[in-house]
């Protein structure tokens, strides 16, 4: 049939085609351009440089640069066979022995035809040595990378966290997601935690090489994408009160934040360390150094450690006691000590017959361990849960801790009313964060749990930027309620028996709540929450100092020195 | 041996030869890749049995086993699916022991039997779009099972089948169109959202609406077609942010060389580096200095080309295609010429998958087709696509046996 026949010359004739196609595409590449990829093969001329993207900046909420990027040279050898002489000499030159070089490029095997990074961050008499000895050093070569720079030094360190070089392990899972061999990615911290975003996307190179590695003319390039601009809750006016308030000195962490919002404004955590020097080729020594440091610096108090709360948790006992209904009318005045059972429970002062309000103010353990007498502990669980304590608070950085909230469960058979009695001034079992505690005094002040964040906004490269929404939930207590409570931490502060004068602000009302946490290991923690101003709060704080002692005298004068920046700042003008 | 058609054996048996030294040359002094050639020539001799076998059965056996074996695949790439381990980010193989299967290519073989054995039925009627529909959802399911693995170049091939098929079954060529029509939508429309030019998109609608006045469908039909345009060119954009980044790079690497140097690109530059530098007659035999110095990744497998070119040069390149080209053309006119209308789809379906494995392959060594990880017919190492292709060849000859048979 002829209409078959047509079929069948259709169907030979596109398949013979094809191959036809596949023999002209060879011939070209193989003659008419055969002598072009000659030479390529033949003297190996092209190389593939990837260019690494610059990681994005890291700034606060006003724009105030707080990570940036600097160049620096790399020295750096092409993995081609190597003379012992070239090797000798730049060991001697770098002062990095030939077995680490060789070590180093056993190791990236996987990656051929990528340079060995042999120095980086070159200081510049080492890179002037080398350039005088340029021939004698065929195959060597420099990269210019960026490297992290900070302009504030430590300034929330623990905030922006660190880079560092990825192990062999993570590389090969980050390799297919498009990473660079010897690229810096986050380790700690907002860089850690927002690495994709800071991450931007690498570029290449072709260049033409001569005989000694050095580049001829470039044949093409892709330019790589930089990462996203994040800008962070943090001020930076704010948290360098706050640093200098902490001191140096102490241990332990402070978080103020915007408690409508979650926006953390401050966020210090001591000891502290230097992401300068923590980020780029961690020499063995200063890691080690770090690493077996007992004080732990890397360590982000302020959302990793979890403490006891002490008294800065009453609040939470008071609502309690306010909501089971209980009534203080035939509580005993305060004489020093309660006894319960066969028990005898101390208090740390004498404060005769006192209300609620007074009882916060003064902190006075005696009437909250008659609070406890009537508690239910799972009740007294939930609404500590309720404010966000002894559990995750969502904050956008690596690592948090949980704390614990312990509840009749936990204790099984040890239970007795007595360990509530403990519980109630924050005693015992339980373990907070502060950054646990910032969200909770926020949320007596407004009524409303938030989660906190530091970021703020990010920036495309493409000019699209987009904000993080603020994510708030009612917390279920009567407002009445909390009105007492916060009338309380008001007198604890502003009241002339109160416990936290010491964070008093010139014409603001600070609300606060200090305590006293105790320490089988030690001394006191220290604490101090407080919310400010008491009528239409703005800031919301915690504050702990590990082994100092008492907390309105440690924790409460920090608190006060940042409270009134932020006020003075704000009645300037200031943006917070 | 009078029956034997050496026009097909003939190229066959050279191309394993030339795969051989191929594999052998690519894998010399790498301690990794030392089991690679004797396992290769195992699996020749397994495949040379697994030829004459399949060449023996008689075709009446061929045509009941049709739906057996398609029912048999589907279960396994089903299985594959569900319980197959990851490698690499893909679910391809079964491991069996110290050996993997691939379903994937078997289910090639079952596939052109199975399509056969529906298309051979006088009652089909192509000129009737009801009857295109069967064979493109046997093909299309199939295909689709591969995609999710993912396996973008077996998934491709599997539906390059049915095309070839249909047409020497008498389809229309305005049908062909219509049922090309999604995919060259899709591409254009990717081709939109990643270059931003618009204009393969309007030419494409430009025929599109062209070819359907002339045609002038059934009002339903027509609604449901460009229902089906219109689905795609909204899904599209949103599949691509769907994709594997590295499936992303590739595709972007096809469109635009260049593009990425350091994934796809890369290898792509030292393959054609390697066989462009082959010149006339190639370095010689192991004297490859591209492949041998293992510049071009999956040299023994995917690029198998490329060691053939640069050693070989430009007459160790035509000689391949000159095989391709003969063994192609012989099996089609036995296709032309056998009596039963089952075998002569059979030994379509396996001439266009050769054809186009080895166009999609070659190109793809050469820079002019996108790098999918396709095998080389009887050159590339590995033991499911050996098998299979082995087994059509067996089919083919299978056909040259029984050519008087109806």
């Amino acid at each position: 049939m002829p209409e078959d026949r047509i079929r069948r010359n259709v169907l030979v004739g596109g398949m013979l085609g094809a191959l036809v196609l596949l023999w002209l595409r060879t011939f070209s590449l193989q003659i008419v351009h055969g002598d072009y990829y000659r030479r390529l093969s033949e003297e190996n001329r092209v190389r593939v440089e990837p260019i690494e993207a610059l990681r994005g900046l890291i700034l606060d909420r006003n724009g105030n640069v707080l990570v940036e990027n600097r160049p620096s040279y790399t020295v750096a050898v092409l993995p081609s066979p190597w003379l012992d002489s070239t090797l000798a000499l730049l060991s001697e030159l770098t002062g990095i022995s030939a077995e680490e070089i060789k070590r180093r490029a056993s190791a990236q095997r996987r990656w051929p035809r990528q340079p060995v990074k042999v120095k980086r961050d070159l200081p510049f008499p080492m890179l002037a040595s080398i350039e005088e000895r340029r021939y004698e050093l065929p195959g060597v070569i420099y990269q210019i990378e960026p490297r992290r720079s900070y302009p504030f030094g430590d300034l929330a360190a623990h905030v922006l966290g660190y880079v560092g070089e990825p192990t062999r392990r993570e590389f090969a899972r980050l390799a297919r997601e498009g990473y660079l061999y010897g690229e810096l990615v986050g380790r700690s911290g907002v860089e850690l935690y927002y690495e994709r975003l800071l991450h931007g996307r690498p570029g290449a190179r072709y260049v033409e090489v001569d005989a000694f590695g050095r580049e001829v003319r470039e044949l093409s390039r892709r330019d790589p994408a930089p990462g996203a601009k994040l800008y962070l809750t943090l001020d930076l006016r704010l948290q360098e009160v706050a640093e200098e308030a902490f001191g140096d000195g102490r241990t332990g962490a402070l978080v103020a934040l915007d408690p409508r919002n979650g926006e953390i404004l401050a966020m210090v955590s001591r000891p502290s360390f230097s992401p300068e020097l923590l980020s780029g080729v961690l020499s063995e020594d200063l890691w080690e150094r770090i690493r077996s440091d007992t004080t732990y610096p890397l360590l982000n108090r302020a959302v990793q450690s979890s403490y006891p709360p002490g008294s800065s948790l009453k609040p939470l006992t008071a609502i309690v006691g306010l909501v089971s209904g209980i009534d203080d009318e035939d509580f005993v005045p305060c004489c020093g000590s309660l006894r319960f059972g066969d028990r005898v429970f101390r208090c740390w002062g004498r404060h005769g017959r006192l209300d609620v309000i007074g009882a916060i103010a003064q902190s006075c353990d005696v009437y909250f361990y008659q609070m406890a007498e009537h508690m239910d502990v799972d009740i007294w669980a939930e609404y500590a849960e309720a404010l966000g304590l002894g559990r995750p608070t969502g904050v956008d950085l690596p690592g948090e801790e949980e704390g614990l909230i312990p509840s009749r469960e936990y204790y099984g058979k040890e239970w007795a009313q007595g360990i509530m009695l403990n519980l109630a001034i924050g005693q015992g079992e339980i373990l907070v964060t502060p950054i646990q505690m910032a969200r909770y005094v926020g949320a007596i002040a407004t009524g409303r749990l938030v989660r906190p964040h530091v970021l703020l906004r990010v920036e495309e490269p493409d000019g699209r930027s987009f904000s993080v929404e603020p994510e708030v939930e009612e917390v279920p207590i009567p407002p009445d309620v909390l009105s007492v409570v916060r009338k309380g931490m008001l007198e604890a502060v502003e009241g002339e028996e109160g416990t936290g004068r010491a964070a008093r602000v010139p014409g603001v009302k600070v609300a606060g709540k200090t305590g006293t946490a105790q320490n089988p290991h030690g001394e006191h923690h220290a604490w101090f929450v407080a919310f400010a101003p008491y009528e239409d709060p703005t800031i919301a704080l915690a504050v702990v100092v590990e082994r100092a002692g008492c907390g309105g005298t440690v924790a409460a004068p920090i608190a006060g020195k940042v409270l009134s920046a932020y006020f003075s700042e704000m009645m300037a003008g200031g943006t917070p | 041996m009078r029956d034997t058609e050496w026009g097909i054996l003939l190229p066959v048996l050279s191309l394993l030869v030339l795969g051989t030294l191929g594999v052998y040359s690519a894998t010399r002094g790498v301690e990794a890749l030392r089991h690679t050639l004797p396992q290769h020539i195992l699996f020749i001799c397994l495949g040379l049995g697994v030829m004459v076998s399949v060449s023996l059965i008689p075709p009446k056996v061929l045509y009941s086993l049709a739906c057996p074996l398609y029912l048999a695949s589907l279960i396994s790439l089903i299985a594959l699916l569900a319980l197959g381990t990851p490698v690499r980010g893909a679910v391809r193989w079964f491991s069996l022991g110290s050996f993997h299967v691939q379903p994937s290519e078997p289910a090639k073989f079952s596939l052109i039997l199975a399509l056969s054995r529906f298309l051979e039925d006088r009652r089909t009627d192509l000129r009737k779009v009801r009857w295109i529909i069967p064979p493109v959802s046997m093909a299309g399911l199939f295909s689709l099972l591969v995609l999710l693995e993912p396996d973008l170049g077996t998934a491709l091939s599997i539906a390059f089948l049915p095309v070839a098929m249909l047409w020497w079954a008498g389809m229309l060529p305005v049908h062909l169109f219509l049922l090309m029509s999604p995919v060259i939508n899709g591409l254009c429309v990717l081709i939109w959202v990643l270059t931003g030019n618009a204009l393969p998109w309007g030419a494409f609608l430009v025929v599109l609406t062209v070819v359907l006045l002339l045609y002038r469908p059934r009002f339903f039909h027509l609604i449901l077609w460009t229902a089906l345009h219109i689905g795609i060119a909204t899904a599209v954009p949103s599949l691509w942010e769907r994709l594997y980044d590295y499936q992303r790079r590739r595709i972007i690497a096809f469109l635009n060389p260049g593009s990425d140097p350091m994934g796809a690109g890369y290898q792509v530059l030292q393959s054609k580096v390697a066989i462009g530098s082959g010149g006339f007659w190639g370095k010689g035999f192991m004297k490859g200095t591209q492949t041998g110095l293992a510049f071009v990744p999956a040299r023994h497998t995917d690029f198998i080309s490329a060691v053939v070119g640069e050693e070989l040069g430009l007459f160790g390149m035509s000689l391949v295609l000159a095989l391709f080209g003969m063994l192609i053309w012989r099996s089609m006119n036995l296709a032309g010429s056998v009596r039963s209308r089952f075998l002569s789809f059979c030994i379509v379906g396996a001439a266009s998958l050769w054809a186009f494995q080895a166009t999609v392959n070659i190109g793809m060594a050469l820079g002019i087709m996108p790098v999918t990880g396709l095998p080389l017919p009887f050159l590339s190492y590995g033991g499911s696509s050996m098998l299979t292709h082995m087994a059509l060849v067996g089919l083919v000859l299978n056909a040259r046996l029984h050519r008087y048979e109806y």
